[in-house]
């Protein structure tokens, strides 16, 4: 018997004539589906242990010491979590990160829509113009960093020589150099580099949505304002739950751009929990510790997405009620 | 295991060669061993124009072997070549500077080379940074490059401010005094100042020479407490710090500036007056024939003993023809014509190109330069002190607090590692 005609009506068999009344055995679902499972399997395990792998072995190495280069580990329980969470500078890092992925998811779906209704118009020549602002998203991020970290010199800078050029002398900042303003200044960058991504997925939604629903409204009386609060926008909120999810994974996995710009300084105002992550591990040579400080942010993203879960199904048992 | 230059000796005692041919020992060695494949070397960005050279004097002696060099820039140079090693891809040689080996031979990542060391002639090579690649009691890493700090100064940036030039016998005081007198505010600064943490070495260029100068020190004499935080490193915290706090004479971004990426394109833009800096500086500055300067002895002579020094590390595939490049370079003739840089071996120094009278500062700075500590997780201590050195940079600590916090922090480095 092939595989095929072993597997009806899930390989592309045809469907089998089972009891309609009775449900199967036991064991006739295992002879339906077990040669689909045996196909998968191999995929299913490679994936299984590339995801799970890492994970187990972080878990592992959070409550040892580890000892390079052999990687021979010491249990030593909570001890690395404990140092980490009685450490004086764990909440500013804390705050740095939210302030950080906040300040870049913010920016990001901001311009990003903004920049998705500009380029939704019609006109001769979008197509280039789309183009073009999809740019900064293909320039290399080391490439893009250090453009921003000339643009942001405080002497020399194209910033700064812009400002004062203009006689406003007072606003051209010590932008790197001062904890106030570096974080800012590589928010804007890290926005420039990632927002072309978000546009994209919200043009294409937008493009999506029935002129209909628009002339129909204007037929209404709705006016721009209402049209985009009625119409844009409750068709654009999977997209930006969607852009939502992916911009804070890119914030809390970010890494290339804050090193290039700033190195997480200074005085440590800029250095983000991963970032603290990646030092810990390769400059104090502290495998352990770094492994407790993925395990914290894993449970903190994934406490996250918990209640990311919860609220969206509660939003769509409301609207199904509504509806 | 086979030991290759174990082996190698049984037969030099076995008759073949005198005793005492220590230096000609790479060359017969290869005849023997027959070492062949690819060796991996990762040096700095400056190595990159001379490759070839190295290439095609070393397939003269060795044609069985190729070299491929990976030139990497400095920022962040160490993070990478700990993560690939970390990562069970290190390369068969490692060039380090020279602050950085005692942390990595801690961490068990480079091998011993005391059979390279036993088959060199020591006295050749300049001992600050010779003992630069030693840690407890076992040779890690072999120097190429020697050289001490010496200042740059850019004669532009004096001439504009009608300063004269300084001259080897000046002191710290006149360093701050002739910063101040070149300080043009949003024109030109006196002095850089590097401070960016992604480049610790060149942070300790200039701070280092300070705080010895005022009498502190980063450890204490046993290597088993800070010693950051006494009388004399504050006071000399404090001079450094008051470049950029209290005077000015240092350029805006200061506290994210490193000497490569910020503070050389401003010294050839003829907007910074003085840099302190090694050899690395001197060829760079050769290199632009449109930038009038000059290299002075450091103030008060006191410097920071520069280098880099190549190892093996563990987990290199190819450990045998790794040393045998290693001694290799180690011959004066070799290393006069390769490096690029002030060499590590007395005898290349006084064959061309280095026998140049332009070269005479580095030998005369030489007797005066000090080496940072070689203690296990010397890394992570540079790492706390330059954070706090930034906090008083940025005003969120004045030297005593920010001495008081690197102390603790490397007080308990110190436990970690005891």
């Amino acid at each position: 018997m092939s595989l095929l005609q072993a597997s009806p009506g899930r390989l592309g068999g045809r469907p089998a004539e089972a009891p309609a009344r009775h449900k199967p055995s036991w064991r006739a679902r295992w002879n339906a589906w077990a040669p689909g499972y045996l196909l998968v399997l191999p995929a299913v395990l490679l994936i299984a242990l590339m995801m799970v792998y890492p994970v187990v072995q972080t878990v592992y190495f959070s409550v040892n010491k580890v000892q390079l280069p052999s990687f021979r580990t010491t249990f030593v329980g909570l001890d690395n979590f404990a140092r980490i969470l009685s450490n004086p500078d764990t909440w500013p890092l804390v705050q740095r990160t939210l302030i950080w992925v906040v300040g870049i998811v913010v920016c990001r779906i901001a311009l990003g829509l903004a920049a998705a209704m500009v380029f939704n118009a019609r006109v001769p020549g979008i197509v280039w113009l789309r183009v073009l602002v999809i740019l900064p998203w293909t320039i290399p991020s080391v490439v893009g960093a250090n453009l921003w970290r000339w643009i942001f010199q405080t002497d020399s800078g194209v910033l700064n020589q812009t400002l004062r050029s203009w006689g406003l002398e007072s606003w051209a900042l010590n932008w790197l150099g001062h904890p106030d303003t570096a974080m800012m200044a590589v928010i804007i960058a890290y926005t420039w580099a990632g927002y072309p991504f978000v546009m994209l997925l919200i043009l294409a939604r937008m493009q999506g949505i029935p002129q209909e629903l628009y002339e129909a409204a204007r037929i209404d009386g709705a006016n721009a304002w209402q049209q985009f609060r009625y119409i844009t926008l409750p068709s654009l909120k999977a997209v930006l739950l969607v852009a939502l999810i992916l911009e804070i994974v890119s914030g809390l996995n970010s890494f290339d751009t804050l090193v290039i710009m700033t190195g997480g300084g200074p005085a440590k105002a800029t250095q983000i929990w991963g970032l603290e992550i990646y030092k810990t591990a390769f400059t104090a040579f502290n495998l352990g510790g770094a492994s407790a400080l993925s395990v914290l942010m894993f449970i903190a993203v994934l406490v996250m997405f918990v209640f990311y879960g919860a609220a969206n199904k509660a939003a769509q048992r409301q609207r199904k009620e509504v509806a | 295991m086979d030991d290759p230059f174990r082996h190698d000796r049984r037969q030099v005692l076995g008759g073949m060669l005198a005793a005492g041919l220590a230096a000609a020992a790479p060359g017969s060695l290869a005849a023997q061993t027959k070492p062949r494949g690819t060796v991996t070397i990762w040096v700095g960005s400056w190595w990159a124009p001379q490759v070839p050279i190295t290439q095609k004097l070393w397939e003269a002696d060795y044609p069985d072997v190729k070299l491929a060099f990976e030139p990497l820039p400095i920022n962040g140079y160490l993070d990478k070549f700990t993560t690939a090693a970390l990562g069970g891809t290190p390369p068969d040689v490692i060039d380090l500077d020279s602050t950085w080996v005692s942390t990595v031979a801690a961490k068990g990542l480079l091998q011993k080379l005391d059979d390279v060391a036993a088959k060199l002639d020591v006295s050749d090579i300049s001992q600050a940074v010779w003992l630069a690649g030693r840690f407890k009691d076992a040779q890690y890493a072999i120097p190429a490059r020697g050289g001490p700090e010496v200042y740059y100064y850019n004669k532009t940036v004096f001439d504009r401010a009608g300063v004269p030039y300084p001259t080897a016998g000046w002191t710290h005081d006149d360093l701050l005094q002739i910063a101040q007198k070149l300080t043009i505010k949003g024109e030109q600064y006196g002095i850089g100042v590097p401070a960016d943490a992604s480049d610790p070495s060149n942070v300790l260029s200039l701070f280092c020479p300070i705080l010895w100068h005022f009498g502190g020190d980063f450890l204490t004499k046993d290597n088993k407490a800070p010693a950051i935080n006494t009388p004399a490193s504050v006071k000399a915290i404090t001079y450094w710090s008051d470049f950029y706090v209290k005077y000015g004479v240092a350029p805006e971004g200061t506290p994210n500036f490193s000497t490569t990426r910020d503070l050389m394109p401003l010294f050839e833009a003829n907007k910074l007056g003085l840099i302190s800096s090694s050899s690395n500086t001197f060829d760079a500055l050769l290199q632009k024939p449109n930038v009038k300067w000059g290299a002075v002895l450091s103030p008060d002579k006191i410097n920071r003993a520069g280098g880099w020094t190549m190892g093996v590390p563990v987990g290199a595939k190819n450990p045998d023809a790794a040393k045998l490049f290693l001694a290799w370079l180690c011959r004066p003739e070799i290393q006069a014509q390769v490096m690029n840089r002030f060499p590590a071996s007395l005898k290349a120094r006084k064959l061309p190109p280095w026998n140049a009278s332009k070269w005479d500062i580095f030998v005369e700075a030489e007797p005066f330069a000090r080496s940072v500590p070689a203690v296990a997780g010397w890394f992570e201590m540079q790492t706390a002190l330059i954070t706090n050195l930034q906090k008083v940079l940025v005003k969120q600590l004045s030297p005593q607090q920010a001495a008081d916090a690197a102390a603790a922090e490397i007080k308990k480095i110190i436990a970690e590692n005891a």
